[in-house]
């Protein structure tokens, strides 16, 4: 796994009331945790694509996601919504559980896609994402997904 | 059957001269019109340089037989070879190549640019994606837009966006192709409502000293009731089909692919690039087409007929001068056959690496758009001051449309418009023998049959009658030039200049040369198909038959009923007067 889930980089039970006050707080996230050095242009990158097409896929999972020049490896911030928010996910349900996806802008779409679908795999299980929404605090529910990808 | 033209061009050659050795000059043209609008047909899928050879030959021949009979008009006249190259040139109307090739240079401008596309997918996001409201609504505006500015860039404009509308709507082939065959009805009713609308209403309010008003008061009665029967049709052709998602940008990265594919040189369609790489088999070949002319988008068409992935691959990678694209369209159809989630993410991602390059395509967005004002500004010009030619308008826009794209993309745009190009220009043999039969008084003799048919009414239906189908398949200046002339001096000259305004502007739907919107219209249909001449008069029989069908009721009921015009007898020429 070139990627790992921190607690550093979780927004647990975060209230938002819609889609850019979540990318804001992930990248914000990101930047604090020193993953990336300014926000500013990965928040304009990653609501760049947003503007294109939601990236809510179903189940209450979204991924939004930027191919970033510059940047190493792959950085990801997860945040489980109190509230669910709107990310145009195929089923019409809104997201509860967000996973903010960097990658470098060397990858080709299509590698892209399977990077972002191995890190949001939880999205499958329904069980999973039970066990997400019930969990009590940021440190099991990193565990959870720690498990899912192990 | 490409291979087999050079033998059929030279029986068709062969068969002209003889005819012509045996004295009947005019039978012998007309022949060769007859076989060249075949050979023209069967050419539809042979390559520029064919089309070019072929359309050079034949009028050549068509030339030839004319100048033995009958000598060139000018040098006749005035014995000056200069002039007779200049009738020539007249007769092939080369200031519509020149028009067209400033007019692809400026409308590829805008499609490369991604401006158009844009535009596309705005309307139907205001509209919410319901096609016949859509399509109501571009009818509407074609017709009224073709009154005001001109014609051939109004066909131009909206026929691009609804080619590209019709695209993402997912529509079989079959109807897109009838969908644009309305416009160009649509763009000629709108031209008869206006003195600008078409060179025609110009000619004739000029030879007949009409006012801007006749158009508009005598010409509503034929058009608007025409308009309303283009909407319904319209209407009625998509009214099934489903409603398009503007949340559907996958189908937008499709016509990117289409977009750039024209745009990258010429590499034709999949299709084409599958049968050259070879090794694919006919059946599948079969398959696909069969699935693309139901709406499926070709690569997925041509995965879901069984073409090998690796082929599909390979072909899309020349077809779009991506291998990203490529890679990424064939990843996103296997996850919507597997109905993965992932497959509406992948879309997003290639739709927004297509956007970033269209950013990367103009040096200035601003110059784009200011060259497409240029245009319309210059034609309006042309319309105050019939003087200024209308192909400086196309040249000094699409001059300033190529200065707003980048650099490195110039030669692509340029390369574009030249086919664009090539594919009209293979209708100047054509254009060459109807203006020799022209000269050689055929025109003239049917028009003055015409006016001796009886009374004025049975008279006036044949004029619109015989100036529909007269325009139909020659230049409709050249018929309202012939016409106006005939009718000057009649009785009821104002009754047959409106006859003659409504037929030649109905014939302009009739054939892919009937008017320069038809010319534009049959070069923009090629993009999603080839409607071969023969095929394109088949289509529109119908239509063209129901609306003159229609016109002749009307004006039929108009003369009843007392109100047609009745204007009093012209004076002698060279003294001046308006109604």
């Amino acid at each position: 796994m070139e990627y790992e889930f921190t607690t550093n980089n979780c927004l647990f039970d975060l209230i938002a009331s819609d889609r850019t006050t979540v990318l804001k707080s992930l990248v914000n996230c990101l930047q604090i945790s020193g993953s990336i050095p300014d926000a500013s242009p990965v928040l304009s990158a990653v609501l760049a694509r947003e503007s294109v097409k939601g990236t809510g896929l179903a189940r209450g999972v979204a991924c939004p996601h930027a191919r970033i020049p510059g940047i190493t490896g792959i950085h990801v911030a997860v945040a489980r919504l109190k509230n669910p928010v709107d990310f145009e996910a195929s089923d019409g349900q809104p997201s509860k559980h967000i996973f903010l996806i960097l990658t470098d802008k060397t990858s080709s779409p299509s590698t892209h896609i399977k990077t972002l679908s191995s890190i949001v795999k939880c999205y499958q299980s329904p069980e999973v994402l039970q066990k997400l929404t019930e969990a009590e605090d940021p440190k099991s529910y990193i565990s959870l997904l720690q498990a899912c990808h192990d | 059957m490409t291979d087999r033209i050079p033998i059929f061009t030279t029986g068709a050659v062969v068969i002209s001269l003889a005819i012509a050795w045996a004295g009947f000059h005019n039978e012998a043209l007309a022949w060769i019109l007859l076989s060249t609008i075949g050979l023209l047909s069967i050419a539809e899928h042979g390559g520029p340089l064919v089309k070019i050879i072929l359309t050079s030959v034949l009028g050549v021949v068509g030339f030839f037989i004319f100048v033995v009979k009958y000598g060139i008009p000018s040098t006749a006249h005035r014995g000056n070879i200069g002039e007779a190259l200049e009738t020539l040139s007249h007769a092939v109307h080369f200031d519509i190549f020149v028009f067209l090739a400033g007019l692809y240079l400026v409308v590829n401008t805008f499609a490369y640019s991604g401006i158009i596309g844009d535009a596309a997918w705005k309307i139907v996001r205001k509209t919410r994606g319901h096609l016949s409201t859509i399509l109501v609504a571009i009818m509407i505006l074609t017709c009224v837009l073709s009154g005001i500015f001109d014609g051939a860039t109004i066909a131009t404009i909206m026929g691009v966006v609804t080619l590209t509308i019709l695209l993402s709507s997912g529509l079989p082939v079959k109807k897109i192709v009838i969908v644009l065959l309305l416009l160009v009805v649509a763009t000629n009713l709108g031209g008869v409502w206006f003195v600008l609308g078409e060179p025609t209403n110009i000619l004739a309010a000029k030879k007949l000293s009409l006012s801007p008003f006749f158009f508009t008061t005598w010409a509503t009665p034929f058009a608007l009731p025409a308009l309303i029967l283009c909407c319904v049709v319209a209407w009625r052709l998509v009214a099934k089909a489903p409603r398009i998602s503007p949340d559907r940008p996958e189908l937008e990265v499709l016509l990117e692919g289409i977009s750039l594919r024209r745009t990258h040189g010429g590499t034709g369609t999949l299709e084409q690039t599958l049968k050259s790489l070879g090794e694919v088999e006919l059946r599948h070949l079969k398959e696909m087409e069969k699935l693309t002319e139901d709406g499926l988008p070709d690569f997925e068409a041509a995965l879901k007929a069984g073409i090998p992935r690796e082929k599909v691959y390979h072909a899309l990678s020349i077809n779009l001068n991506s291998e990203e694209l490529a890679q990424g369209l064939i990843e996103f159809y296997l996850l919507k056959e597997q109905k993965d989630p992932m497959a509406g993410i992948l879309i997003g991602d290639l739709l927004l690496q297509v956007r970033e390059e269209y950013k990367s395509r103009t040096s200035s967005r601003w110059l784009v758009i200011a060259s497409g004002g240029l245009l319309v500004a210059l034609l309006m010009v042309h319309a105050v001051f019939p003087d200024f030619p209308t192909w400086a308008s196309t040249v000094l826009a699409g001059l300033l449309a190529i200065v707003g794209i980048h650099p490195r993309a110039r030669s692509q745009v340029i390369r574009q418009s030249w086919h664009n190009l090539t594919e009209a220009f293979f209708l100047v043999a054509i254009f060459a023998t109807i203006s020799e039969l022209n000269f050689a008084g055929v025109f003239t003799q049917i028009g003055n049959n015409l006016l001796n048919i009886g009374s004025p009414v049975v008279t006036a239906i044949g004029v619109l009658t015989g100036s529909a189908l007269l325009s139909a398949v020659a230049d409709n200046i050249a018929v309202m030039d012939v016409l106006t002339n005939l009718v000057y001096s009649h009785e009821h000259w104002s009754l047959f200049a409106l006859a003659s305004v409504v037929g030649t502007a109905l014939g302009g739907m009739g054939s892919p040369i009937a008017s320069v919107q038809a010319v534009i219209m049959a070069t923009i249909i090629r993009r999603v198909q080839h409607v071969s001449f023969v095929r394109w008069i088949f289509i529109t029989t119908g239509w063209f038959l129901i609306l003159l069908l229609f016109s002749l009721l009307i004006l039929w009921g108009l003369y009843a009923l007392g109100l047609h015009p009745q204007f009093p007898p012209l004076p002698p020429l060279g003294v001046q007067s308006s109604h």
